[in-house]
């Protein structure tokens, strides 16, 4: 008999996560915090739940308006975004989260040939951030995400 | 009779010689009758006295002479001069013809060759000269069995100018004809368009690899945003050693869902370039809704709505991938104008325009508008108001390919705020034509 457990450190789940009961554990750690955002609640949900199984502490958004709010209170140490999303792109958030918060680390997900170009003409101006591409082996992204810079 | 030389003698040595040839000479003799007149006729006199005569008679005779022969003169004169200008009217003509740029081609009633200019006989590949006289359908006998043959029969019948472009296999290159008909025969220009046919082409194909890779594009985020989920759906399946079953079940199914999300779209995008120089009896429903479905996730990205009107309408015998690239531009086009939401209203029905039965397909969006000044130059190659994306090349494809099918396409727009937004209007023919395509590149 085995229950699946969430041991949510200031969050809750995500609700299409099938977690069969929740817990609040007082103590918070030092994982690294990380704040992911995707347009298709599929995507940036399932890769919530994988950081959190791998001891991140993690949270969803799901638009760059969104996002920007959330990172505000949040301060994560980690931004992992999409690029291609309606309304504002994810350079485009990354760009306004940068000057908020310079010493968040921005990483960039994308299923797009042409956000290099993208990322090349942000950094022709002075934004740099670091650039994944999907689809992503889940194991392959924590590595990178615990790599330094 | 004259000692040294006699009457008959002189008046051979006056008409041998041109200078003298015309002065009328009076025989002046002694021998009378008939005979003897007619003797001096024959040899080249003009008049026959026989003497005795009076002073005045050969006053007279000689007076009527001289006029006739003034008169005589000053017509020759004249006919000198009528045919002067006439040849100097001619070689003017044939300067002017042998000096355009066009092949030009006079032909009578009787289909004789009157005429041919160098350029006419080097694109024919022969000399004017071996071509003059003989007929056309002589001189160019694979002729009646083409566009061109049969454009000079109707010129001829209907007195209609005649216009043709076509590729005459005979001699491998592409002309266009202007064809005139006169009641003296045809007048027939012609020019070598082969080049201009061939960048043409070129043009088409970099906006199809263009098309592609946009389309590229467009599949790469359909498919790699799926292929993330399932990924990180089946490892989350695996990993969670103490998820109940009912959990894990709802990981792969969620995961099932996605595939099937993703086969659909790699089977109608990996359809859209399926074998496209051969004509088709297609169902331009399915065409736009597989279109549509290509595009599904950008047009909910942008949160535009998707009003679809589609009547029955026949099959049409057409090339499945132009229609494909023709909506395909159109409706990305939409969608570029759209960014902040909007309706795009696509509609197919059956239609009677100018005589002709076919169908109608209307693509239209309440997005900015295309303003007067851009809408004159819409159709241009190269013409484009989009900074640094594209290759100002899809309407002008869109064009093309749909008169390339005998179709029509025209454009209604307006950027004014209470009722901005754009129509395009096509309309194909049930029995479309599809111009011969030969392979130039």
């Amino acid at each position: 008999m085995s229950a699946q457990v969430w041991l949510g450190l200031r969050n809750t789940p995500p609700s299409n996560m099938p977690f069969d009961c929740v817990a609040e554990v007082h103590s918070s750690g030092s994982s690294t915090t990380v704040l992911v955002v995707d347009d298709e609640p599929l995507i940036a949900d399932t890769i919530t739940a994988i950081l959190i199984a791998h001891g991140f502490f993690a949270e969803a958004a799901y638009g760059g308006e969104d996002a920007i709010r959330v990172a505000e209170n949040l301060r994560p140490d980690i931004v992992l975004s999409d690029v291609m999303m309606p309304r504002m792109s994810g350079i485009q958030m990354a760009i306004q989260i940068r000057a908020a918060l310079p010493d968040t680390r921005i990483v960039l997900l994308s299923g797009q040939a042409s956000t290099a170009e993208m990322m090349r003409l942000a950094a022709a101006d002075g934004h740099e951030f670091e650039l994944l591409a999907k689809p992503i082996h889940p194991e392959e992204l924590i590595m990178r995400l615990r790599e330094p810079q | 009779m004259m000692p040294g030389i006699d009457g008959f003698g002189i008046i051979k040595e006056i008409r041998s010689n041109p200078a003298t040839a015309t002065i009328p000479v009076i025989l002046l003799s002694a021998r009378a009758g008939e005979e003897a007149r007619s003797e001096g006729m024959e040899a080249g006199a003009d008049d026959y006295l026989v003497k005795p005569f009076t002073a005045r008679e050969l006053m007279a005779r000689i007076g009527a002479h001289i006029k006739m022969h003034k008169l005589r003169s000053q017509l020759m004169k004249e006919e000198h001069e009528l045919r002067l200008v006439a040849e100097k009217a001619e070689s003017k003509y044939r300067m002017i013809l042998d000096s355009i740029s066009e092949g030009f081609i006079f032909v009578g009633r009787d289909w004789r060759i009157n005429y041919i200019n160098d350029q006419a006989a080097f694109i024919a590949g022969f000399q004017s000269r071996d071509l003059i006289g003989k007929t056309m359908w002589g001189a160019f006998p694979e002729l009646k069995h083409t566009v061109f043959g049969r454009a000079y029969r109707k010129a001829i019948e209907s007195g209609e100018v005649q216009r043709v472009e076509d590729f005459y296999a005979p001699i491998n290159r592409w002309l266009h004809a202007n064809i005139y008909s006169t009641p003296e025969g045809l007048s027939i220009f012609i020019q070598d368009v082969s080049e201009q046919r061939r960048q043409q082409e070129q043009l088409l194909t970099t906006e199809k690899l263009a098309a592609t890779g946009r389309l590229a594009a467009t599949i790469a985020h359909e498919i790699n945003n799926p292929l993330e989920a399932v990924l990180n759906l089946l490892y989350l399946a695996r990993i969670s050693r103490s998820a109940s079953p009912e959990s894990i079940h709802q990981y792969l199914l969620t995961a099932e869902q996605e595939l099937t999300r993703v086969s659909q779209i790699a089977r109608h995008t990996l359809g859209f370039y399926r074998d496209t120089s051969v004509p088709l009896d297609i169902e331009l429903s399915r065409i736009l809704e597989e279109v549509l479905s290509v595009y599904r996730s950008r047009l909910a990205a942008a949160r535009i709505e998707v009003v679809k009107k589609f009547d029955p309408v026949p099959l049409i015998h057409a090339l499945r991938g132009e229609l494909n690239q023709v909506f395909s531009n159109l409706i990305s086009n939409a969608i570029d104008a759209m960014r902040e939401g909007g309706r795009l209203v696509v509609q197919l029905s059956a239609l009677e325009h100018d005589r002709r039965n076919g169908i109608e397909v209307i693509i239209e969006d309440n997005g900015c508008g295309i303003d007067s000044i851009h809408r004159k130059k819409l159709f241009e190659p190269f013409f484009t108001t989009k900074v640094s994306v594209g290759t100002g090349l899809g309407l002008w494809v869109v064009k093309q390919f749909i008169e390339n099918h005998g179709g029509t396409v025209s454009v209604w727009s307006s950027v004014d705020s209470l009722d901005h937004g754009t129509r395009f209007t096509i309309f194909l023919p049930s029995d479309t034509m599809i111009a011969t395509k030969q392979h130039l590149m």
